[in-house]
């Protein structure tokens, strides 16, 4: 090699070398123009730079679900994000009254409270709060009515915006399903919301006993709906 | 990789930009109105709303092709516009929404045939310059009747050697959907084509002149010639645009080959997505050209809530019946208690990228002295800390204080009382902000060190670029190299760092340049820096940083403190937690390092500093003005206006006046540049303290020079002051 091509493919080596070290600040840097380049790379209009190939198969829910009850003790939910395809499974780390925190094994986390969608974190597009008390008390009452609802989200600066909407719930029909080695039994709840141009429709199966059995929620206009089953509750 | 770069002026001059790490910015918290962009389709253009424009002119300024339009970028909006055309003309731009009328451009541009060459008598050869223009959007369509168009005024070049030397008034209307029409009056060289009258005079150009001076005397004077324009949005990608120039060409026809055959231009924009455009033009009857353009929008980062982990969830107290013992406080009496609890707190911070420096724990209050590593929010980091205190304390105790720390000095103090915090869990962001008690830092005596934080030493090995821009025979010189770096600390506030770094690949040491400057080469000897690349030490130091009292920070810096200057820096700030208002002192005595930057000295010692005030003006604006003495024993004032994001995106404009006079500063008559600082977790979505900071001078000359130490307090401190606590204040639950 010339002493030129020798220096230049040193170069390269020198920036393919991701960088070590203890000192992540020192590291960022690197990661950055790494990502950055990744980054534009997607967003070059070039087809055939874009990830593609088949979807992934779907799947089977119901031995996720299983799988997840040999292996954990708590309350487990099994969540299905529409938009992206992905289901995972659920475990239950935190509760606070009403409000529970379940987490993915990736870390992410989901809050209901009473079985409301109020919170996502980690997703990127999360929601950050919601108030959902009034019309939490009329779906898992399965009772028709019209209340006030709150979703607040992260803005770009970082900005908690709210989503202020009017639900109007509703009641349909008792259906009975099995899902992961049980029989679920429950009354089937509407809520329709509107609100600052977004019109969103959530729907329930509630039991008898006031609990969500399972519910297709509306989480943010990035992530749209998650359909979420209860494995253990 | 460290990052660093480096611009060569015409004259041979360079300035190295250094990127440091910097934190947050301040305003309001959000507004409860806030307006959900992406659910709402399209608000109907209100009368309020500036009229903003869907593509750019060849200035990357909003317009048509040549010409300007009435309309203005999105606010807050960061643009780079690269236009080339035939003939070896480049413009290249970069712009920002100052505010939501205010549009400004910093540009480097090649035209050919402007500059008298040396080597051929009689003979022009290309002229590279720089050029600043304003545009500002007076009129809303629309505003007092309905058929009245949007207006602008503007003024191109009006800072340097006045080559696009121009001002317009401008109109544009929407005539018909996607129609818009433009007409405008120009002066200078938008007067210089179908001229229909004039005011006095103007001094035409002098591009051997200094330039960078305000151009005042030639604003609004001389021919006047109108313009006319129209642009059709086929699509929400596609425009076409026409126009009808009022630019002449005068100075290229004359002095070059450049031909304008006509005074039609025509153009068609595509726009890729939010983030990339590109444009094709045709020109004066026989140019063809393109632009690419990043439009970049600092309110829209790709995961606007991050994609770090969750928090852990906050654990609610048993009721007292259930854990009597907890809830009587006798578990403080066990001496082997407040260990244990410390030792669990800290690992679960350290788990989140956070260090328990110290805690001291009572019966009924814990104070928690936290040294934030990860997010740029502070909030975020203190919401995190007294959740996991939730988890780790016994029931009885009610008071958690949470104290920011950064290089060993306590920032502030929140106070929180535990009952809220389960209360509040994942509520309004605001309703635990009406409830904690942020207060300067308190004089907790029973703190006790977590042990094994200090000594602390950290090293990392990175690559590094280092690049020049605007020298004129190369107008991009680039090296790649590594770095090594570390960092110990000995005790808190007392820190050794240093870095190493050798060149691998590059010709940043090609460059023949020698700087011109009459007064002493403080700065301008850059490119002799810049061509040693074997084993260099940017920087070796140490750093003692203290609180003497309440509101006043310390720091002590001796050693290599730059690329260029060694010696002793030294710092004192007063900054009260809640004051909008800061004050700064600084004083230096500094010695030029030689050119291999290793541990050697050239012979100029000076002793420079200042005074600094900062104010935040509220809305997302910040000001600091400094007096006091250069490096080149200039005495002045910098002046430096800055529009800071919430999430910690930050553009601004710097000049500094000093006694030197415009002849001895040489080209450029004053020193003055822009700086952008944009979080690396806006660009990723991971939370992460670390920020790209670039300065870019159009020249770097040796007046209105300042010592570029690392680690000044202001900014060192304010991530955990109110302004900032407040602006991050939405991701306190996150």
């Amino acid at each position: 090699m010339t002493p030129v091509l020798r220096r230049a493919v040193a170069g390269l080596l020198v920036a393919a070398l991701a960088a070590c070290g203890s000192d992540q600040s020192e590291k960022e840097g690197t990661e950055l123009a790494a990502e950055t380049a990744k980054g534009i790379v997607g967003l070059l209009p070039i087809p055939f730079l874009k990830k593609g190939g088949a979807p992934a198969a779907a799947p089977n829910a119901e031995a996720m679900a299983l799988s997840a009850m040999e292996t954990n003790r708590g309350p487990l939910i099994l969540a299905s994000f529409e938009a992206q395809g992905i289901t995972t499974v659920l475990g239950m780390i935190g509760e606070n009254g009403a409000m529970r925190t379940y987490a993915t094994p990736s870390s992410q986390a989901m809050i209901l409270r009473g079985g409301i969608l109020a919170g996502t974190r980690g997703f990127g597009h999360d929601m950050i709060s919601a108030d959902v008390a009034a019309v939490g008390a009329l779906i898992r009452g399965r009772t028709t009515g019209g209340a006030a609802k709150v979703l607040r989200f992260l803005d770009g600066l970082g900005l908690e915006r709210p989503l202020p909407l009017t639900c109007a719930v509703r009641t349909g029909v008792e259906s009975t399903y099995p899902f992961a080695g049980q029989s679920w039994t429950g009354t089937q709840v509407i809520e329709h919301c509107e609100g600052s141009g977004a019109v969103i429709d959530n729907s329930y199966i509630v039991g008898a006993d006031g609990a969500i059995i399972a519910s297709r929620q509306w989480i943010s206009p990035q992530l749209g709906y998650v359909t979420i089953q209860t494995i253990r509750g | 990789m460290t990052r660093s770069i480096t611009h060569a002026g015409r004259g041979a001059n360079g300035q190295s930009l250094k990127r440091r790490r910097r934190k947050g910015r301040k305003a309001g918290m959000a507004g409860a109105l806030g307006v959900f962009s992406v659910v709402i389709a399209a608000v109907p253009a209100g009368h309020a709303e500036p009229l903003t424009g869907g593509s750019r002119n060849t200035f990357g300024m909003p317009g048509l092709i040549d010409m300007p339009s009435a309309e203005v970028r999105p606010d807050g909006e960061l643009g780079l516009a690269l236009s080339w055309y035939q003939g070896g003309t480049q413009r290249n731009n970069i712009t920002f929404q100052i505010a939501p009328r205010v549009t400004g451009a910093f540009r480097y541009s090649r035209v050919p045939g402007l500059k008298p060459d040396p080597d051929e008598p009689g003979g022009y050869g290309s002229l590279y310059d720089r050029s600043f223009d304003l545009h500002f959007q007076f009129l809303d369509q629309g505003q007092w009747a309905p058929w009245m168009p949007a207006m602008a005024i503007g003024a191109r070049d009006f800072i340097g050697t006045g080559t696009y030397s121009s001002e317009y008034v401008v109109a544009t209307k929407d005539i018909l959907p996607g129609l818009r029409a433009t007409a405008g009056l120009g002066w200078g060289r938008l007067g210089s084509s179908g001229s229909i009258g004039n005011i006095g005079h103007r001094r035409p150009s002098d591009f051997t002149d200094t330039g960078g001076k305000f151009n005042g005397r030639n604003l609004f004077r001389g021919d006047i010639a109108p313009f006319f324009g129209l642009s059709y949005a086929l699509n929400e990608d596609w425009t076409l645009k026409a126009e009808y120039s009022s630019d002449s060409y005068a100075q290229e026809e004359e002095r070059s080959d450049f031909s304008r055959r006509s005074r039609v231009n025509v153009a068609a924009a595509y726009r890729f997505n939010d983030l990339v455009s590109a444009q094709v033009y045709y020109l004066h009857g026989d140019k063809v050209g393109l632009q690419f353009a990043l439009s970049i929008d600092p309110k829209d980062p790709p995961f606007p809530s991050g994609i770090e982990k969750m928090p852990l969830p906050v654990r609610p107290r048993p009721a007292p019946s259930a854990d009597p013992e907890g809830w009587s406080g006798a578990w403080a009496d066990d001496p082997t208690a407040r260990p244990a609890i410390q030792d669990a707190l800290a690992q679960s911070l350290k788990k989140d990228g956070q260090i328990l420096e110290s805690m001291s724990l009572t019966a009924t209050r814990a104070e928690l002295r936290v040294r934030n590593e990860t997010y740029g929010s502070e909030a975020q980091a203190v919401g995190h800390v007294v959740r996991m205190a939730t988890r780790a304390l016994p029931p009885s105790v009610e008071t958690i204080v949470v104290t920011p720390m950064k290089n060993g000095v306590p920032l502030s103090s929140l106070t929180f009382r535990r009952t809220d915090i389960e209360r509040l869990e994942n509520t309004n962001s605001a309703e635990i902000a009406q409830r904690v008690a942020i207060t300067g830092a308190t004089d907790d005596r029973g703190q006790v060190r977590t042990p094994e934080v200090y000594p602390r030493f950290q090293w990392a090995l990175t690559p590094y670029v280092d690049a020049t821009f605007f020298d004129a025979d190369e107008p991009f010189r680039i090296d790649l190299g590594a770095e090594l770096s570390g960092r110990y600390e000995v005790l808190p506030g007392l820190i050794f760092s240093g870095a190493l770094r050798q060149k691998i690949v590059g010709n940043r040491d090609k460059s023949d340049r020698v700087s011109d400057s009459v007064v002493a080469h403080v700065r301008s000897d850059q490119v002799e820096y810049d061509k040693h690349g074997d084993l260099t030490i940017p920087h070796l130091q140490a750093a003692f940083y203290s609180q003497p009292v309440d509101d006043i920070y310390a720091r002590v810096t001796v050693g290599l403190l730059e690329q260029m200057y060694g010696g002793v820096s030294s710092e004192l700030l007063w900054k009260p937690v809640d004051s909008r208002f800061a004050l700064g002192i600084e004083a230096n005595w500094v010695q030029q390092r030689a050119y291999d930057q290793r541990f050697s000295f050239r012979d100029y010692t000076t002793v420079t500093g200042h005074v600094s005030a900062y104010y935040d003006i509220g809305k997302g604006y910040t000001a600091q003005i400094d007096y006091g003495r250069y490096l080149a024993r200039d005495w002045g004032t910098t002046i430096t206006l800055d529009r800071e994001f919430e999430n910690g995106w930050k553009v601004g404009a710097f000049a500094s006046f000093t006694d030197m006079s415009s002849d001895d500063f040489g080209e450029g008559s004053f020193d003055k540049g822009i700086q952008i600082t944009i979080p690396i977790a806006w660009a990723t979505g991971r939370p992460t303290l670390g920020k790209i900071d670039s300065v870019i001078r159009p020249l770097t000359r040796d007046g209105g020079a300042k010592l570029d130490v690392d680690g000044r307090l202001y900014e060192t401190i304010r991530n955990a002051h109110t302004g900032d606590l407040y602006d991050g204040w939405g991701r306190f639950w996150r």
